[in-house]
């Protein structure tokens, strides 16, 4: 459904003649409402007029306000295809996810490393970061992402560069590598994770151009797909 | 039937909660995050709360994994089940960053207790205004009446 502004009145008498269209509609469903959810709907339509809002948490009201209305406006819905959203990822998201999922291999894989160098138990490591030992676990077996703070947290608890933790970690944050190449003022990179599995065989790594593989703070080795290594 | 999403793509362990975005909520998260990246990275931390640690009641703040949570305070007596998690990376360009969830039982047919997303967003002053307060308010009761009430 298109949002209509409360600050923006249509000024054509068409515009007017469409938004009074939606208006009915959100009418009528406001009248089968009950009275908890008019009371809501009415709190959050005074909150507009009583605050100075910019445009995102505007956005937010009027999506509060649909989220109420879903029950009385069904009929008028597209059926949801799903319960969840997050269930399913679309291939994009499920790209983006794979290349996440890299990232937090190799940085538990680092971690690992360097605790066992270090002779650091996962509960002396949580007490130094500040997190419980359940954290650091599941960091371990990468069901948890960790923030950057918790990174820089880390490498200062094992006195070690933060770079050498986490790939591409970056001045601005942690940048997808074609960001990073960007950053670094080289050809953006238009291959993906899922085209290095395809190309990259051991041994046959070294192929991979080097103005793609930004030094010191990524190795090649990272690249290659645990599948591959165990193969190999 | 849902499926669990606990334990996301590359993880191995399982929380003991379900966590579900409110359609309110993936509105702002994408209205506030356009590159995919972005919302995957969110995605992942709201995801954290599947492994919420069970606290007394009385216990008013703690950690969800690396982050941060409290519950939110203001919000009419009766509503006691709504917290903000805090994110303390800058994500798309944005820092201050919070994840109001709704803990909540979970509805009928649904494996598992309940984390609902209300909203994303980032957080401008110290406190949750009126606006932010009646936000979560309506959007809670949007999910009970949504996803739990029989009519």
């Amino acid at each position: 459904m298109e949002t209509v502004k409360v600050e923006s009145i249509p000024r054509t008498f068409e515009a007017l003649v469409a938004a009074c269209r939606s208006f009915v509609e959100i009418h009528k469903a406001l009248a089968k409402a009950d009275a908890d959810t008019r009371a809501v709907v009415d709190e959050l339509v005074a909150a507009i007029d009583s605050e100075a809002m910019d445009v995102t948490e505007l956005e937010s009201v009027f999506a509060a306000i649909a989220q109420v209305m879903i029950p009385y406006l069904e009929d008028s819905l597209e059926p949801a295809t799903q319960a969840n959203p997050w269930d399913t990822l679309s291939d994009e998201e499920k790209r983006v996810a794979q290349e996440m999922d890299m990232e937090e291999e190799t940085f538990a894989r680092r971690l690992a490393a360097e605790m066992e160098v270090k002779g650091v138990t996962q509960t002396e490591l949580a007490l130094r970061v500040g997190v419980r030992q359940s954290a650091i676990s599941m960091m371990l077996s990468r069901s948890c992402r960790p923030q950057r703070r918790t990174v820089e947290k880390i490498a200062q608890a094992l006195n070690v560069e933060i770079g050498s933790l986490w790939p591409a970690y970056g001045v601005t944050g942690r940048e997808s590598l074609p960001e990073k190449a960007l950053m670094r003022g080289r050809e953006p990179m238009t291959w993906s994770y899922s085209e290095l599995d395809l190309s990259l065989t051991p041994g046959l790594h070294a192929r991979l151009p080097k103005s793609l593989v930004p030094d010191s703070v990524f190795d090649v080795d990272d690249l290659i797909p645990r599948a591959v290594k165990d193969a190999a | 039937m849902i499926e669990d999403n606990s334990s996301d793509s590359g993880g191995v362990l399982r929380g003991t909660y379900h966590v579900c975005p409110s359609e309110a909520a993936l509105h702002a998260a994408r209205k506030l995050f356009p590159r995919k990246r972005d919302l995957m990275e969110i995605r992942r931390h709201a995801l954290k709360l599947s492994h919420w640690p069970d606290t007394p009641p009385s216990v008013n703040s703690g950690q969800a994994l690396d982050l941060d949570w409290e519950w939110v305070k203001g919000l009419p007596k009766n509503v006691t089940d709504v917290g903000e998690l805090r994110i303390d990376d800058q994500i798309g360009g944005f820092n201050n960053l919070r994840i109001i969830f709704y803990k909540a039982a979970p509805p009928f047919g649904w494996p598992k207790n309940m984390m609902w997303i209300l909203d994303v967003f980032q957080k401008k002053r110290q406190d949750f205004s009126v606006a932010d307060l009646a936000r979560f308010k309506a959007v809670r009761h949007g999910v009970i009446t949504g996803y739990y009430a029989v009519r």
